[in-house]
């Protein structure tokens, strides 16, 4: 069973439109959610948590799909999202007194642990803490009631290397029992290299891929050769291309295709997920001075 | 049923620290003999109401109350029952205030059910008209309509509260029986209620399909 699943996602705003997005978030793994800027990340995440109505399509959650509100769903969900939710004025003791009592699974000393791990002081206003600190504050309370599914929005913009690690290796404790499961946009794209089972790529509105990562990393390739390998016919077989004064590097969607044309005449390499992301958005229209 | 309490404690908690600033100015009415029933408990209540409808609305606090286990509706309900608890504070406070003069021998405002169910009513009627704008317009244009509010309360509440004293309307009119001012005072609280639901279902439609 999936812990969420999106189907047929349609969603039109005056500058923006999403079309036709389908995925979904396997119960106990990590998916990652990449792509630009703008590119429709958060408005997914807001529709799971019904922040955000699509104008066609559904949502399922836990198996259910989302006909009328899911009250009891959000129970289940600890959601981090990318900006500063909670009141400014009130200190994190204040704030954890309004919040707990919505959660029937409150777990007061887990959270207790949570501030103490990640160094919080109960008694200061949130407007005082460092956006780190306050994403860490997010988090103690989304790790903090039990929930079955993580929705986090770019946790880790804004914190510091040291504990952007420490989060990574926290987040993957949170699976050892194979009951949780986390989605997890960034646009930080080693972070998801490094602990991320399932890759979803959005890009202006629309799915790219929905993915293992190592299937994902398995099937692209990045090759590097010179210019006058580029002729009208292969140029379109590339997802992305960068050209400069000398030479190429161009995404390929399909390693044996790719083998098979080039072979020896050009490098081909692996790529990183960022370059997948990078060549990806960037298209064929990439050229660089050298 | 519990969510809706929680959502109420919630505005409360959130608030409860801007009314102090209020206290002040209201202990001066009181020392200068100006204020009225209207004054002390409808000018807070609608002040709570607002500034915990505006917190919600800045940095994004909207979303912490869509992402707890609490439905829409649950919300919209829960700002329309803050203000019967913003106007119970607003009562124990005029409540102290009365005690406070009495044992101090000072004339102030003496109140009973009329002046409590008028006051209520006007906060009734404020609440029908500000909760669905407040549901409209969302965080744009939310600051125009918080300060025309706070400054129309203000200045109406003092207003009609001087009026009524001077007039004595309101003792002798829902309550007070026969006459005619009683039977259009009534006509009116009908009216009130009637425009409260329609507001609700206003709200209710509006939240339902915002985005936030």
């Amino acid at each position: 069973m999936n812990a969420a699943t999106l189907e047929g996602i349609w969603k039109s705003y005056d500058s923006f439109k999403m079309e036709d997005v389908n995925f979904s978030i396997r119960k106990g793994y990590i998916t990652g959610l990449i792509g630009p800027n703008g590119a429709g990340k958060s408005t997914l995440i807001r529709m799971i948590m019904q922040m955000v109505k699509p104008d066609q399509g559904h949502v399922e959650l836990f198996g259910s799909k989302l006909e009328h509100e899911a009250t009891g769903m959000r129970e289940r969900i600890g959601y981090v999202s990318d900006e500063n939710v909670f009141y400014d004025h009130l200190t994190l003791k204040r704030m954890t007194n309004i919040l707990a009592p919505f959660y029937r699974n409150w777990e007061a000393d887990t959270f207790r642990d949570y501030l103490e791990r990640f160094e919080l002081p109960e008694n200061k206003k949130i407007k005082d803490l460092s956006k780190g600190m306050k994403m860490k504050f997010s988090l103690a309370v989304a790790l903090s009631h039990s929930a079955e599914l993580l929705i986090m929005d770019e946790p880790t913009a804004g914190l510091d290397p040291v504990f952007r690690r420490e989060l990574l290796d926290l987040l993957a404790d949170q699976l050892q029992d194979e009951q949780r499961s986390i989605l997890f946009s960034s646009h930080i794209t080693s972070d998801l290299d490094r602990i991320a089972d399932y890759i979803v790529f959005v890009n202006q509105g629309k799915l790219i891929f929905d993915e293992t990562k190592d299937e994902v990393l398995e099937r692209h390739v990045l090759v590097k050769g010179g210019k006058e390998l580029l002729d009208p016919d292969i140029r379109p077989l590339f997802a992305g291309l960068r050209e400069s004064g000398v030479g190429f590097e161009g995404l390929m969607t399909d390693r044996t295709r790719a083998e098979r044309i080039f072979g020896s005449l050009a490098l081909i390499e692996q790529p990183t997920l960022e370059e997948i992301v990078y060549f990806t958005v960037k298209g064929k229209g990439g050229f660089v001075r050298v | 049923m519990y969510s809706v309490a929680h959502l109420i404690r919630k505005d409360i908690l959130l608030v409860y620290r801007y009314v102090l600033i209020v206290i002040p100015f209201l202990l001066y009415m009181a020392w200068s003999e100006t204020g009225t029933l209207l004054v002390y408990v409808a000018f807070p209540a609608v002040v709570m109401l607002v500034t915990s409808c505006t917190l919600d609305m800045q940095n994004n606090s909207q979303r912490f109350t869509a992402s707890l286990p609490v439905s829409r509706s649950q919300i919209v309900w829960s700002k329309y029952f803050s203000i019967l608890a913003f106007t119970l504070i607003g009562l124990a406070f005029a409540g102290v205030l009365q005690l406070l003069s009495m044992m101090l021998n000072v004339e102030t405002v003496a109140f009973g059910l009329p002046e409590v169910g008028m006051v209520l009513m006007l906060n009734l009627l404020v609440t029908s008209i500000f909760l669905p704008l407040y549901f409209w317009l969302g965080p744009k244009g939310m600051q125009i309509v918080r300060t025309v509010f706070i400054m129309l309360i203000a200045i109406g509440s003092a207003v009609v509260g001087t009026i009524l004293k001077d007039y004595d309307v309101m003792r002798h009119g829902i309550f007070g029986g026969a006459g005619s001012a009683g039977i259009e005072l009534a006509i009116v609280a009908i009216a009130i209620l009637i425009l409260l639901c329609l507001s609700i279902l206003l709200s209710l439609k509006l939240h339902a399909r915002q985005d936030i």
